[in-house]
């Protein structure tokens, strides 16, 4: 199970945004880097990274990177 | 489940042409999203090339080269023909319809039925439908004609439907399966129309492609996705298991995500998607014949025919199952568009 820390700085990599401004309670629409089509590539990369997986009907559902931490967490 | 079957049809042979250049889509895409959107679109939809059909050819032209090719290599001449069904929602002309000038262009009979169906990514389901009852009514062979030219329609400078949209023209021979020599079969085809008030798919008339992606992913991997669960799982005691499962070529993580949730291991998906890109309602077709080609005994040695679940689900919202027969030895081919008949 990935820390905080390191699900965070991960995600900030995908988002091309600076590791401080990952967290928990950023949302997809929040920032102009995180609209519908990097939300898709988000969710693959995390789930090809950490080695979990949002079930399918859920990935369009769960909106901030502490949801999909949720997922992480679980390992499902 | 409410399920409509269709006995003793059978498919005698399915080509697919291209537009001859594959375009990466990264270098595509990058002069319009800038690289790291670029790049992100190519992971997401898993669309390495596409296929852009030229300047001045349109679906009549990839239709045609596949409708000749199909016809020429099954054993039926065009005058015994019984039908025409074309499914495109990019005809060129909306009168006379795509199926009428393809009717013409390949000499089929007058009494012929001619029409074009519109059903979107859903289409070629719907097609096979009309098809296989044309096909039982008259007694006769019929072409099933899909394609479309959706790069005419999509805006160049929207970044999300650059990466998706590609073009393609496919042919499919069906028949009674007597006149091929296929073993007797049942086909099961089932439907799913949602409307689409939100406007998550819309083509205005004239207009270009839009395309709300997060409103598409989720009816896919929601309603449409019960639907083929539903399909499957309603399947009648006597009817084989599918063998491979061929989805639309939506996006291709989609597509895996969807396969696995219906239980499909990967060996037993067939895909075309990252080479072709998402060719519309095409892109059943194409896969089929893009996969069958490429191993004609897959996804076992024997030679019975394969089930094939074919599901598809897009604009409308709508989404089509099918479970059908695909003969081993069938002709199938993709090739490119001949120099000239663009």
């Amino acid at each position: 199970m990935p820390t905080e820390r390191e699900f965070l700085d991960f995600a900030a990599g995908i988002l091309g945004i600076p590791p401080p401004e990952a967290a928990m309670s950023l949302s997809c629409g929040s920032i102009p880097q995180w609209d519908s089509v990097m939300h898709i590539r988000l969710v693959l990369e995390l789930e090809e990274h950490f080695g979990f997986q949002v079930p399918v009907g859920e990935i369009a559902e769960v909106k901030t990177l502490g949801g999909l931490y949720g997922y992480a967490r679980t390992g499902k | 489940m409410s399920a409509i079957l269709c006995h003793d049809a059978a498919i005698a042979g399915v080509s697919a042409c291209v537009p001859p250049a594959a375009v990466d889509n990264l270098a595509r895409c990058t002069p319009v999203c800038g690289p790291e959107k670029a790049a992100t679109a190519v992971k997401t939809t898993g669309f390495r090339t596409l296929r852009v059909a030229p300047p001045g050819c349109g679906t009549f032209d990839l239709c045609l080269a596949a409708a000749r090719r199909a016809v020429g290599e099954s054993p039926f001449s065009p005058a015994g023909f019984g039908a025409l069904v074309a499914v495109t929602v990019t005809p060129g002309d909306e009168m006379p319809a795509l199926a009428n000038r393809l009717h013409r262009a390949l000499g089929f009979p007058p009494a012929a039925a001619a029409l074009d169906i519109r059903a979107a990514c859903a289409g070629y389901v719907y097609g096979l439908h009309a098809a296989a009852m044309y096909a039982a009514a008259t007694g006769r062979p019929v072409l099933l004609a899909d394609g479309d030219v959706q790069t005419s329609v999509a805006d160049p400078a929207d970044p999300a439907t650059l990466p998706v949209f590609s073009d393609a023209g496919t042919a499919t021979v069906v028949c009674p399966a007597a006149m091929c020599g296929a073993p007797p079969s049942t086909w099961r085809f089932a439907f799913l129309s949602e409307g689409d008030p939100s406007g998550a798919l819309r083509l205005p008339w004239g207009g270009r492609i839009a395309m709300d992606g997060f409103a598409v992913f989720r009816f896919a991997t929601g309603p449409a996705l019960d639907f083929l669960r539903g399909f499957l799982s309603s399947a009648p005691a006597d009817e084989p298991p599918p063998s491979v499962f061929v989805p639309h070529q939506a996006n291709m993580y989609m597509v895996r995500r969807i396969a696995q949730a219906l239980g499909f291991a990967e060996d037993r998906v067939w895909t075309s998607g990252e080479s072709y890109g998402n060719c519309g309602s095409a892109s059943v077709p194409l896969t089929i014949a893009h996969c069958a080609a490429a191993a004609p005994h897959a996804p076992s040695p024997s030679s019975a025919p394969r089930r094939l679940f074919l599901g598809a689900f897009g604009g409308g919202l709508a989404a089509a199952a099918a479970a059908v027969d695909l003969p081993c030895g069938c002709p199938v081919s993709v090739f490119p568009l001949p120099q000239g008949d663009g």
